[in-house]
């Protein structure tokens, strides 16, 4: 993986480079052509150097023949090295164009310089004809030199028109290229610029792309960012933080509904109680009342109203000591019987009950309270209202997979709408604590086992209605309801 | 990725043609200095000769350069060229002074009757370089040798040419027309087609010899021609001297007389007359070798520096050829 910081580094060392090799290149050529200048320049210097020093020999050949002093023979002999030297330079300008001319040259000098030296001598034999003539051939020749001089150097520059003349196309090519190089330099470089900062920004966009989908709390949008620095270790990060936080959402929503069903299945049993409770002030009063009253009738001598009186007692103690506690079918089939009982004693010839048990399925532990509110349903909606009265059928038995309760009337049944909306708990018919009493035996009997299809309403207007209760007889199928339920979520 | 390759791969391809083409374009030139700079190959020492002229631009002294330049180059001997394009006596001189200044190994020179001329010449002689002169001799002078031709003899061909052509006719006059100045050239021609024409006793021979001291030199020939067309009315022919008159005399003549009554004869030192030819106009033309003169100077000074020809013959003469407007040809023999 390679970090942004060296990718920037690369890329900029890169160009560097290549700048840098152009710039050196430039730099060595232009060195290369100022010496040739250089060269040229000397060559010119070195003709010119010949020409004002045989002048400068001249002037002290002069000054030696009229004042012959050991300064003036010094300055001669300075003048002449100097020229010796000029000389010396020149012959190292001889090239293939030119031989002729630098070696006419070299040979004037000599010449020039033997007529100074016999000029001199001639002087200082006392031959003054001889010195002056000798100095009248050295003038001569110092104008040959001169007039050799412009020509060579008129040669130089004919020789070098043709060489300037390439220089400055050569320079003008040049300045094109190095034109035409940096502006491509400057395309490439921002090309390359623009190419690397997509890299980083594309990915930074896919980055913030992802932010605002978390942000927005969408969570199940995967960042995915194909990189090679540090961006795509940042994406990866980042996605990982949001598959993370998604599980812990999904978690938390998951232990949110089970509270809720908690609470509702405590609010309903809080209600029971309360209802209970509520009731409880009047059953005690009652049941003391009835027992009372059960023993004077008896006393007095009207067993059967004493028996009544007791069967309700009994009726009543049930209700206190059993309002939510689990018990037996036989226990609640035995409350029941109490009820019917009552029932029976008030309307007489109008109620008749039936019973279809089967003893052996007895002991199965049911909800209290739970085939009460149904006779007590089936009384009041189908039979009270029928002037002829009713039957009450309770029946228990064995069915595939546990017992099934019956209770069923002759009553005046109920249309198909309305068993289908108590069914979904929506029905209040005239009697509101009927219709309570069932939804309520519904309620709880979901609650109670988790199954939604224990309880069948079967019924036709004017035969009657039957409602079927089938109580599981495996242990599995009914969740335990007590707090060790929620700590296993 | 692969895209991402071939992209890389461009810009590196395009960054080393950026590099590259400068590079190249700047050692082509460097290359190109460094040629013209390049010291001399051989710094052998030669013989250097100088050949000096008054025209250097002339056809004449161009066949004799060539002529020059052809031994020189066998021979690898330098030849500095020296003078000027319508140059006198006292440049010529000044040069010869020059080249003896230089020390050149010997001088190839045309001639000149002119003291000056002369003097330099003798210069440089004492000072020890042989100077050879070549088309037209200085006897008087110090010269080592003459290379040219003899132009007695070639106006002896010339003259014998007029004689046979005039020959049929009863009192033939040919008229003759020459500066008195060009001593050793126009002088000598002169003599040696009236050493010809004297052998006929009834040819009439009227000369006119002028002083060509006058700047305008085409002037001053036609009114000699004029003068000399006054004085004689039945001119037969006409023998120029010198190939520069020859325009004027022409000029003169169809003017006077129109072409074809006056026939013309002429000498010219380098062959240039075929349309002079074509017009009819010329008869007849001796022509000098001023190639061969080259050679033959060159070939003589050598021998001479190298001391093995000591001395040198006073002169050689080079071939004239008489050339006619019918075509033949005749050449005289080599002295």
């Amino acid at each position: 993986m390679k970090s942004i910081k060296g990718k920037i580094l690369l890329s900029a060392s890169c160009l560097l480079l290549v700048f840098g090799l152009f710039w050196l290149m430039f730099q060595y050529f232009h060195q290369l052509f100022l010496q040739q200048y250089n060269q040229v320049l000397e060559r010119y210097l070195i003709f010119q150097q010949v020409s004002v020093q045989s002048e400068q020999l001249l002037i002290r050949t002069n000054d030696l023949l009229h004042e012959t002093s050991e300064q003036s023979k010094e300055h001669y002999i300075l003048a002449r090295n100097l020229l010796r030297q000029a000389q010396s330079k020149v012959k190292l300008l001889q090239n293939d164009e030119n031989t002729a001319g630098v070696s006419d040259y070299t040979h004037l000098i000599d010449s020039f310089i033997e007529s100074t030296d016999l000029s001199i001598q001639a002087y200082q034999q006392e031959r003054s004809d001889d010195a002056t003539q000798f100095y009248r051939k050295a003038e001569q020749e110092r104008s040959f030199i001169t007039e050799t001089t412009l020509s060579l150097v008129d040669h130089e520059l004919t020789i070098h028109e043709r060489l300037y003349a390439q220089m400055i196309q050569s320079s003008k090519e040049l300045q094109i290229v190095g034109w035409e190089g940096f502006l491509s330099i400057m395309a490439i470089l921002i090309g390359c610029a623009y190419w690397f900062s997509r890299g980083i920004t594309r990915s930074i966009a896919l980055l913030t792309k992802g932010a605002r989908f978390i942000s927005a709390g969408v969570y199940d949008q995967p960042i995915k960012v194909e990189s090679n620095d540090e961006t795509a270790f940042l994406a990866q990060t980042f996605d990982q933080m949001r598959v993370s936080v998604k599980r812990s959402f999904e978690e938390l929503e998951a232990k949110g509904k089970l509270e809720q069903e908690v609470k509702e299945y405590q609010y309903l049993l809080k209600e029971m109680e309360w209802r209970n409770l509520q009731n409880q002030m009047k059953p005690h009063f009652l049941f003391n009342t009835l027992n009372t009253l059960a023993k004077k009738a008896y006393l007095e001598g009207s067993v059967e109203t004493s028996d009544l009186i007791t069967t309700v007692a009994e009726l009543m103690r049930y209700q206190l000591a059993k309002a939510d506690v689990e018990v037996t079918l036989a226990e609640e089939i035995e409350m029941i019987r109490n009820y019917m009982t009552i029932l029976q004693a008030r309307f007489t010839d109008r109620l008749k009950g039936e019973e279809k048990i089967d003893p052996a399925c007895l002991h199965v532990p049911v909800p209290s309270f739970l085939l009460q509110p149904l006779v007590e349903n089936a009384f009041i909606h189908g039979i009270e209202s029928r002037e002829e009265g009713g039957r009450i059928s309770i029946g228990v038995r064995a069915a595939e997979h546990g017992v099934q309760l019956e209770v069923a009337d002759d009553g005046v049944g109920m249309s198909q709408d309305q068993v289908r909306q108590i069914m979904k708990g929506m029905y209040t018919a005239q009697g509101q604590t009927g219709s309570v009493g069932l939804s309520n035996v519904i309620r709880r009997l979901s609650l109670y086992y988790h199954r939604e299809d224990l309880l069948q309403i079967q019924s036709e207007v004017g035969k009657g209605t039957s409602i079927t209760i089938l109580i599981p007889a495996t242990l599995g199928e009914r969740g335990k309801l007590d707090d060790s339920d929620f700590d296993r979520r | 990725m692969r895209k991402r390759n071939v992209l890389i791969g461009a810009i590196s391809l395009a960054c080393l043609l950026l590099i590259y083409l400068p590079i190249y374009q700047l050692t082509h030139t460097y290359q190109t200095l460094q040629q013209i700079h390049k010291p001399a190959s051989s710094v052998k020492e030669t013989f250097r000769i100088a050949l000096i002229s008054p025209a250097i631009r002339d056809l004449y002294f161009k066949e004799v350069e060539s002529g020059v330049q052809e031994v020189a180059k066998k021979q690898g001997i330098m030849v500095e060229v020296h003078g000027g394009y319508k140059g006198n006596a006292l440049e010529m001189a000044r040069d010869i002074q020059k080249v003896t200044s230089a020390k050149v190994d010997g001088i190839i020179t045309v001639g000149m009757d002119d003291p000056t001329f002369i003097q330099a010449v003798n210069q440089a002689t004492e000072g020890g370089i042989p100077v050879i002169l070549i088309g037209t001799d200085v006897p008087s002078s110090l010269r080592k040798m003459y290379v040219g031709s003899d132009h007695v003899a070639a106006g002896r061909i010339l003259g014998e040419k007029v004689r046979v052509d005039l020959e049929k006719k009863s009192s033939p006059t040919v008229g003759i027309i020459g500066q008195s100045t060009d001593q050793m050239v126009a002088m000598l021609r002169i003599r040696g087609v009236e050493q010809s024409l004297a052998s006929q006793k009834s040819m009439q021979v009227v000369k006119q010899i002028y002083d060509s001291s006058e700047k305008n030199g085409t002037m001053q020939t036609m009114s000699q021609i004029h003068e000399l067309l006054n004085r004689t009315s039945n001119l037969d022919a006409i023998v120029v001297s010198k190939g520069e008159e020859l325009e004027a005399v022409i000029r003169v003549i169809k003017q006077r007389v129109g072409l074809g009554k006056i026939q013309i004869y002429t000498f010219q030192d380098v062959a240039q007359l075929t349309d002079v030819f074509a017009q009819g106009q010329v008869q007849a033309v001796v022509v000098d070798n001023p190639r061969k003169m080259g050679e033959e100077s060159i070939m003589h000074l050598l021998s001479w520096i190298r001391g093995e020809q000591l001395p040198l013959p006073s002169h050689i003469y080079t071939d004239s050829t008489l050339e006619t407007s019918t075509g033949s040809r005749f050449r005289n023999e080599e002295h």
